[in-house]
């Protein structure tokens, strides 16, 4: 903690430039010929975002204007800052999440609690009946991830990257926790990465640039030759020490051997070419957390999230170009984020406690929604910007979903209106033309589930189950 | 031999549910569940070494200048500990981290041929110092030799560098690498519920990371070779010898900020600081300069202070740092600004969290929404406008009842101290959901920690908890659920009762400590 970086302009001017014009900026490109067994229809990619914040005011955030050419209220005029986008990406207001009346929660509903409540029913589709943050099925992202390894391996089957890089004042690191899959029976969650630099080494690592000279192709070749040495010895040796474990402690660490053979087949992948990846510079070290004082005398913490959000975004987008992962979530907040609200909304307390300052928080809550829109939109006009060779673009081929921890209005476990730790009128976000879903609109949904839309945009790359208890998808976006 | 059972629910009220320990009133051998059973081996899974534990035996394996930076792993889940390996979950996060970490430390670890030579304690730089250093450096990290096809191993990819450097490098990345660095891997083999008894080298580790929170030294591992940690004397003798290292000193004050709550102080910096000095100088004085009876803690009548933490609390009279009488009412460890600034909502004190932190941490109840849809965080209060307790007293109705008089009674006792530590004498100013600001009311302090006693402040509030039974077997549990990585299950009672002996016996942080150490069950492992 306190450390900083003195490399922020130049990482924020690089990548601010590497989104407005790639083919002109310092990119290490591999342009080679099309991804010789790709099919006519070629992969699909799917991504899930998560935000730990409710939506500000409504009439600060919902456009007044249905179907396409909808006006961009304050909290989510960061659409707009990427020409053409809005084409691609609707806006779905007025989602509800049931909770809990009777004796238990009803359907795909959750508990009266705030916060956490919300995680089963809106990412796995299933009812909630505590408000400890787990899912009682696996999140849409895993069962998309599912369908897509059953047809065909990328080198990631999936890829689950954070933005808040730490959970600051709170002390559950369930509520970093995206993505739960499936495992023995049991729902497990599947860690994300939070460091830039190491995810640039997993995903890149093994690429060498097209215009590299003798002597950095033979590094290059040197370098991965060591790194095959090590892992695979590495990996030996797990394999020596799984024989000698009892039952218990194998399946305790089965998770643990399986991505260590994952690494080792990454490192020995020669990366396939293919025509849309375009590799990114390495974004150096990560950058550091500092730490600024509160109006309410604790401190409150910044990992510049800010930048972190944009080399995350866009590794994700070039994960999916380079064929890296088809799949990927980023969970750009913590459920209740105590991440500092002062570089984004200029007040001094934390993102949650933005939603209990009353009208003040409220003019907070403006920026700090629209920084969440505009990470999301980002990336979905990074994937806009990268042709599929198909005469389209990558976010042709995708569907991108953001949806948030909570909406406005009724509380129901206090009767307060109008509260931040309501699941009435929330709000969520669809980008991408896969499966020719129809995007560019905003939608009343007139309290539909939110998970009905993520149900649209996984049947829209393939997937044709349900959604936990949700089993009808957004009909107006599929 | 007194006996340790479990029950469940006793003292909760209606829809509070929770597990509480106690000793058994009438002495009796006979288990009240036969379930239960007093004595037993201790069951144990996998558990990870966390970040802390990874990053000093780096440092030391290594010999490194500071602890490793370990950075590029996931943070460790706190439980309030960091090691319970019922929440460590292997991920694509942690794996591909601790290779990133290893081509991290491998170049700092290994930055040119002399440091080879002195890690492999070798005069010639040439492939046999490479199997030295692999040998030493192995041990060291692996927490055991390496078995010769390991070594040969190592040294054929050593060997297919050109230079002895290089080649180190590649064992060192593949030995950080490891499964078993990164795991106690502890009596490999063996089906759930087989017990198995450690080897030599399983006991040193567990007693290092015990002791230490670090892998094993030369020391410890050449006593391990010799067989010296087979008895119990020659745990004891060897926990002596640990416990005067600075690993100690670091360990032990990890252990008791994580249970007691100073690790993540919820203040500014600069407060949070002069709060975890103070505290950490009483654990450092109780458990190493005098090693008083460990409870002390909780009576202790003087605090380390200085001018500007003094001139925070407002006490006069402080010109420079050391001990001093500690202030009028506030004796003992719950009157530092470390315990107090625990249990806040919305900038003020909140009752109910300050005594559900007393009964979680010092008694060991697990106190559990009765209806899971409860509110507790709630947008205000959950009354009309009122003093605090009138506005707290919607909570002695209905369901919320039996739970809140356990917690907020305790709460309210410790009400004339703020979240910073300071004395007041009237409640803080606020406005209720309408915005109509509460009126001034003076606080009473007085509080009940229910069936222990009526209190005022946080100085009688040790003092109730001091004497208490309840609070010499949590004690005791806190350091079981350290040790293990897990909180205590049926078959326990065996380790439970010894450590709380130790302690209702007056014994020192130490005494408890040797007591676990050098009991049989220390040397067995029961799979799960």
């Amino acid at each position: 903690m306190g450390r900083g970086t003195d490399k922020r302009i130049d990482r924020r001017t690089f990548l601010r430039g590497a989104a407005g014009a790639a083919v002109a900026l310092p990119f290490l490109e591999i342009m080679r010929g099309p991804k010789a067994d790709a099919s006519d229809d070629g992969p699909c990619y799917f991504g899930l975002f998560m935000g730990g914040t409710s939506i500000p005011r409504v009439e600060d955030t919902v456009p007044d204007a249905e179907g396409r050419g909808y006006d961009l209220k304050p909290s989510i005029d960061a659409i707009g800052r990427y020409p053409g986008l809005q084409d691609k990406l609707s806006v779905v207001s007025g989602l509800v999440v049931p909770w809990q009346t009777g004796s238990e929660p009803p359907p795909a509903g959750r508990v009266r609690a705030p916060h956490d409540s919300v995680v089963s029913p809106l990412l796995s589709g299933m009812r909630g009946f505590d408000d400890r943050a787990i899912p009682n099925g696996p999140t849409a992202d895993q069962l998309v991830a599912s369908t897509m390894a059953s047809a065909g391996s990328t080198a990631f089957r999936s890829l689950e990257l954070r933005v808040q890089v730490e959970a600051y004042r709170s002390t559950s690191a369930r509520e970093g926790w995206l993505s739960w899959e499936q495992r023995d029976g049991e729902i497990v969650a599947r860690e994300p990465i939070t460091s830039p630099r190491t995810l640039y080494a997993s995903l890149f690592g093994g690429f060498t640039p097209e215009d590299a000279n003798a002597e950095e192709r033979a590094q290059a070749l040197l370098r991965a030759r060591r790194d095959r040495s090590v892992l695979d010895l590495v990996s030996e040796r797990a394999n020596a020490l799984r024989a000698r474990l009892g039952t218990a402690d194998q399946r305790r660490l089965e998770r643990h051997f399986d991505e260590i053979r994952d690494l080792e087949s990454r490192i020995a992948e020669v990366p396939d070419p293919v025509a849309t990846c375009v590799v990114p510079g390495e974004p150096g070290a990560d950058p550091g957390t500092v730490i600024m004082p509160g109006d309410d005398g604790r401190d409150i913490g910044w990992g510049q999230e800010d930048m972190r959000a944009e080399l995350l975004g866009e590794m994700m987008a070039m994960a999916f170009a380079c064929d890296r992962t088809h799949v990927a979530s980023m969970m750009i907040t913590h459920y209740s984020s105590f991440m500092s609200a002062v570089p984004i909304s200029g007040q001094l307390t934390d993102c949650h406690e933005l939603g209990h300052n009353g009208s003040r928080g409220l003019d907070g809550m403006v920026p700090m929604y629209n920084w969440h829109v505009d990470t999301f939109a980002r990336v979905a006009h990074r994937l806009d910007q990268l042709p599929d060779g198909r005469g389209g673009t990558l976010l042709d081929r995708a569907a991108l979903v953001f949806v948030q921890e909570g909406g406005r209005g009724l509380d129901p476990s206090t009767g307060n209106e109008n509260s931040s730790h309501s699941t009435e009128n929330m709000v969520a976000f669809v980008a991408g033309r896969a499966g020719g879903m129809n995007t560019g609109e905003h939608h009343r949904s007139g309290g539909a589930h939110p998970a009905s839309v993520l149900l649209s945009a996984m049947r829209a790359v393939g997937y044709e189950g349900v959604l936990g208890e949700v089993t009808g998808s957004f009909e107006p976006i599929l | 031999m007194r006996s340790v059972f479990f029950v469940v629910g006793v003292m909760l009220g209606a829809g509070c549910t929770g597990a509480i320990l106690e000793p058994a009133d009438d002495r009796t051998e006979t288990p009240r569940d036969p379930h239960l059973a007093p004595a037993g081996p201790v069951e144990l899974g996998l558990r990870r070494l966390t970040r802390d534990e990874l990053a000093s035996t780096l440092r030391y394996a290594l010999e490194l200048d500071a602890p490793a930076d370990v950075s590029p792993l996931p943070v460790d889940p706190l439980s309030p500990f960091d090691n319970d390996y019922t929440e460590q979950q292997p991920s694509t996060a942690l794996v591909v981290g601790i290779d990133q970490l290893a081509r991290d430390l491998t170049p700092v670890a290994l930055p040119d041929a002399a440091r080879l030579q002195q890690l492999g304690d070798c005069a010639a730089l040439d492939t046999t110092c490479v199997d030295l250093f692999a040998a030493r450096i192995g041990r060291r990290l692996l927490r055991r030799p390496l078995r010769d096809p390991e070594a040969s191993a190592l040294g054929t990819l050593a060997r297919s560098e050109e230079s002895p450097l290089e080649g180190a490098r590649l064992v060192l990345r593949t030995l950080l690498q490891d499964v078993e660095l990164h795991y106690r891997v502890e009596a490999a083999g063996g089906d759930a519920g087989e017990v198995l008894p450690l080897d030599d080298y399983a006991l040193a580790t567990r007693l290092a990371l015990l002791v230490w929170g670090s892998g094993p030294d030369d020391a410890l591992l050449d006593e391990a070779a010799a067989g010296a940690l087979r008895t119990a004397a020659g745990r004891r003798a060897a926990a002596l010898r640990m416990f005067e290292d600075p690993r100690a000193h670091a360990q032990v004050q990890r252990f008791h900020a994580f249970w007691i709550g100073y690790r993540d102080i919820d203040a500014s910096s600069s407060v949070a600081d002069m709060f975890r000095a103070e505290t950490e100088a009483l654990v450092e004085r109780v458990v190493f300069e005098e090693h008083a009876p460990w409870l002390d803690l909780l009576v202790y009548p003087e605090t380390h202070l200085t001018p500007e933490l003094a001139a925070h609390y407002g006490i006069d009279g402080v010109e420079s740092a050391g001990f001093y009488p500690a202030p009028e009412g506030r004796a003992g460890i719950l009157g530092h600004g470390s315990f107090l600034a625990n249990g806040g909502v919305r900038g003020d004190s909140s009752p109910t969290r300050r005594g559900l932190f007393v009964r979680s941490r010092w008694l060991c109840h697990d106190i559990e929404l009765p209806d899971e849809d409860l509110e507790v965080d709630v947008d205000e209060p959950p009354s009309s406008n009122g003093c605090k307790p009138e506005r707290y007293s919607v909570h002695a109705h209905g369901a919320c009842a039996g739970c809140h008089a356990l917690m907020d009674p305790i709460g309210f006792g410790l009400e004339a101290f703020d979240l910073a530590g300071r004395h007041r004498t009237m409640e803080a100013p606020g406005t209720d959901g309408e915005g109509v600001p509460y009126p001034e009311c003076e606080i009473e302090a007085q509080g009940e920690v229910a069936p222990l006693g009526a209190f005022s402040g946080p100085e009688e509030l040790g003092v109730l908890l001091h004497a208490s039974p309840e609070v010499q077997l949590c004690a005791a549990t806190q350091l079981f659920r350290f040790a293990t990585g897990r909180r205590e299950r049926a078959g326990d009672g065996g380790d439970l009762a010894a450590m709380r002996d130790a302690i209702v016996d007056g014994g020192s942080y130490l005494d408890v400590l040797l007591a676990y150490v050098t009991s049989e069950r220390f040397t067995t492992r029961k799979v799960e």
